[in-house]
């Protein structure tokens, strides 16, 4: 009997070890390649035509590529940072490889639970700002030497020089909330008429290695259709190459995103190319626009909106379908309630995101009450007629009517009448989950303190107390909780609540916290159930 | 008894085999802290090993869901009593 426990710990270990081979928590390893996404000319003396050309050459079909840090190597250009900030947000520009965003902080949110830095979205520090120009096909333009005007405190504009045939602009105004409104202007000129214009995100975006592996880094975007497609930037994610319209790009992690939301007019189009074994760091993801024929006739500026912040969905009602970047899952359905109700009782209730998740737990216990309370004390009875129902079974081997007959009458003499079924459990498991990924997706978690030593209910417990106390709560519900499986089983069954521990211990803490909610109401109903068991024998 | 399910496991079918290892995680890890008793003996999960087991889980699936399907307590017959249906 022995050697069974034994033997049962290896195996439980052998699904520990074997999860974390099968899905490998690690990031993937920045190697340097040479294989950019976009062809850029070697040297910025020739920038003007040779940029342009380049990317004829490659719309035409060429091979040709380019990377962009070569060039970096001959430009001297001095860094200037230009800055736009509202109540929640500090958006930092840089006029390095022909301008874009390079950091992006938010207010509301702090790096730590301790909140000494803000949040830092992202911070690109090499030349290829967010939002980067990569050229206007078939027109030679200086992308990379723009005038920049800074005419107030919330608005910024680019202004690119296309030789004799114009100029073009692009204005970033920094709007309500978490949005910058990013304008193409290109009124002034003519030769950009049914062109593409092409703007570049790097598709290292978000990469933070510092944060923790819970982070799940994605890249989402809505087709025109409204469909939303994701792919979860790992190291085991297979080649991706999209070329496709779309309605928005994002990139985000479990609680923030930055995403740009383009209007129809446009006819937007992403590129993208991964290509596996070399390191996502190396790509930029390109925003292809279609300038529309009749520019001349269009008196309103061309518009994007650039949303960077959190998943939370009240900042995202405008922005139409690029609210889907919030996903939970397969149960989103039941979530979604949820949720609403955490937010409801944070709001109006307690004001304190961990006693609103032990509410909303035993309000769920509660609703199942009725049919766990049946459950468990039918699950006595079964447990208390296991011996007989044994004994029937060696004695009526042969003749099975008969073994029904007084496996009936001895159901019938215990009382035993389930009242819930196996159904039920089917519905409550979604419930179950919907929870789950709740706790486990909700920005609003993000640094919200409980009491003393947890002061984020997204984060880990720092101290592991609560993945131990549920270890704990779980043995004495085992213990507790009649079985009516073999004894190999229940010895299988005393190493869950070890497995469950481990399992929990890097899981939120807010999660954790619903789950020894759950089990302890657990116990205090067994308890209640088997006193009541104990008064009736 | 353990070596038995082992057995039993690599004897079946890829698809067979995901679906015993589903069933026994349900059993090990969730049935004590959701189930409400089965109307039938023996149990919904048992039932579904026993039958795969014997089919497969192609041919047993149907049966499976089916008695799922009815092992709850609304309907047109009371479940007054515990009703057997061997795999």
């Amino acid at each position: 009997m022995e050697k069974r426990v034994i033997l049962a710990f290896l195996l439980s270990f052998l699904v520990l070890v074997g999860w974390e081979a099968l899905f490998p928590s690690a990031k993937p390893v920045p190697v340097q390649s040479n294989n950019s996404l976009i062809t850029h000319s070697s040297s910025t003396d020739h920038s003007l035509n040779g940029k342009t050309s380049k990317l004829e050459s490659r719309v035409g079909g060429s091979e040709d590529v380019n990377p962009r840090h070569s060039k970096q190597k001959t430009t001297k250009l001095t860094t200037r940072l230009f800055k736009l900030s509202n109540s929640v947000l500090d958006i930092e520009f840089t006029n390095q490889g022909g301008g874009g965003i390079s950091k992006a902080e938010l207010k509301g949110f702090f790096e730590t639970p301790e909140k000494k830095s803000l949040y830092r979205l992202f911070h690109i520090v090499e030349a290829t700002p967010l939002l980067q120009v990569q050229g206007l096909v078939g027109v030679s333009c200086d992308i990379l030497h723009p005038d920049v005007e800074q005419s107030s405190k919330s608005k910024l504009s680019f202004h690119y020089r296309c030789g004799e045939q114009g100029s073009f602009s692009i204005i970033y105004v920094i709007g309500r909330q978490y949005v910058l409104d990013v304008s193409y202007d290109f009124t002034q000129l003519a030769a950009a008429e049914n062109k593409e214009f092409w703007v570049s995100f790097p598709a290292n975006l978000l990469d933070r290695p510092t944060r923790s592996s819970v982070n799940q880094e994605e890249f989402i975007y809505g087709h025109s259709d409204d469909q939303v497609e994701r792919v979860s930037l790992t190291a085991e994610q297979a080649d991706i190459s999209v070329n496709q319209a779309v309605q928005w790009v994002a990139f985000g992690d479990r609680y923030f995103f930055v995403g740009v939301l383009s209007p129809d007019i446009f006819k937007p189009k992403i590129n993208v190319e991964f290509k596996k074994g070399e390191n996502w760091a190396t790509h930029l993801v390109l925003l292809k626009y279609l300038i529309p024929h009749d520019l001349s006739r269009k008196t309103s500026l061309l518009s994007t909106q650039l949303y960077l912040g959190p998943k939370d969905q009240k900042q995202l009602s405008g922005l139409g379908t690029m609210g889907e970047v919030i996903d939970f899952g397969f149960f989103g359905f039941i979530a979604s309630p949820i949720y609403s109700f955490l937010k409801f009782m944070y709001a109006h209730v307690v004001s304190n995101y961990g006693i609103a998740i032990i509410i909303l737990t035993i309000l769920v216990r509660l609703m199942f009450l009725p049919l766990t309370l049946k459950g468990m004390g039918n699950m006595q009875a079964m447990q208390r007629i296991q011996p007989e129902l044994q004994k029937l079974k060696e004695k009526h081997k042969d003749n099975r009517e008969k073994l029904n007959q007084e496996m009936v009458g001895l159901f019938r003499a215990h009382k035993v009448n389930p009242l819930g079924g196996c159904l039920p459990i089917l519905i409550q498991i979604p419930v179950f989950f919907a929870l789950y990924t709740v706790l486990m997706n909700a920005v609003d978690l993000y640094h919200a303190p409980f009491f003393g030593w947890i002061q984020d209910l997204s984060g880990k417990d720092p101290y592991y107390v609560l993945p131990a106390l549920l270890g704990i709560a779980f043995f004495v519900q085992q213990k507790l909780t009649p079985s009516t499986v073999d004894s190999t089983t229940q010895k299988v069954m005393m190493v869950m609540p070890i497995m469950f521990t481990f399992f929990m211990l890097n899981l939120p803490a807010g999660l954790n916290l619903y789950i020894l909610t759950s089990t302890v109401l657990g116990v205090i109903q067994q308890l209640a159930i088997n006193r009541r068991a104990a008064s009736i024998s | 008894m353990i070596w038995k399910i082992l057995y039993f496991i690599w004897n079946s079918g890829p698809l067979s085999k995901v679906a015993i290892v589903l069933v026994k995680a349900y059993q090990v890890g969730l049935r004590p802290y959701f189930s409400t008793g089965c109307y039938f003996y023996p149990s919904c999960s048992e039932f579904a090993l026993g039958s795969i087991r014997k089919k497969g889980i192609v041919k047993a699936l149907p049966g499976i869901l089916g008695r799922i399907l009815r092992c709850h307590p609304v309907g047109k017959r009371s479940h007054q009593n515990v009703m057997i249906e061997l795999p």
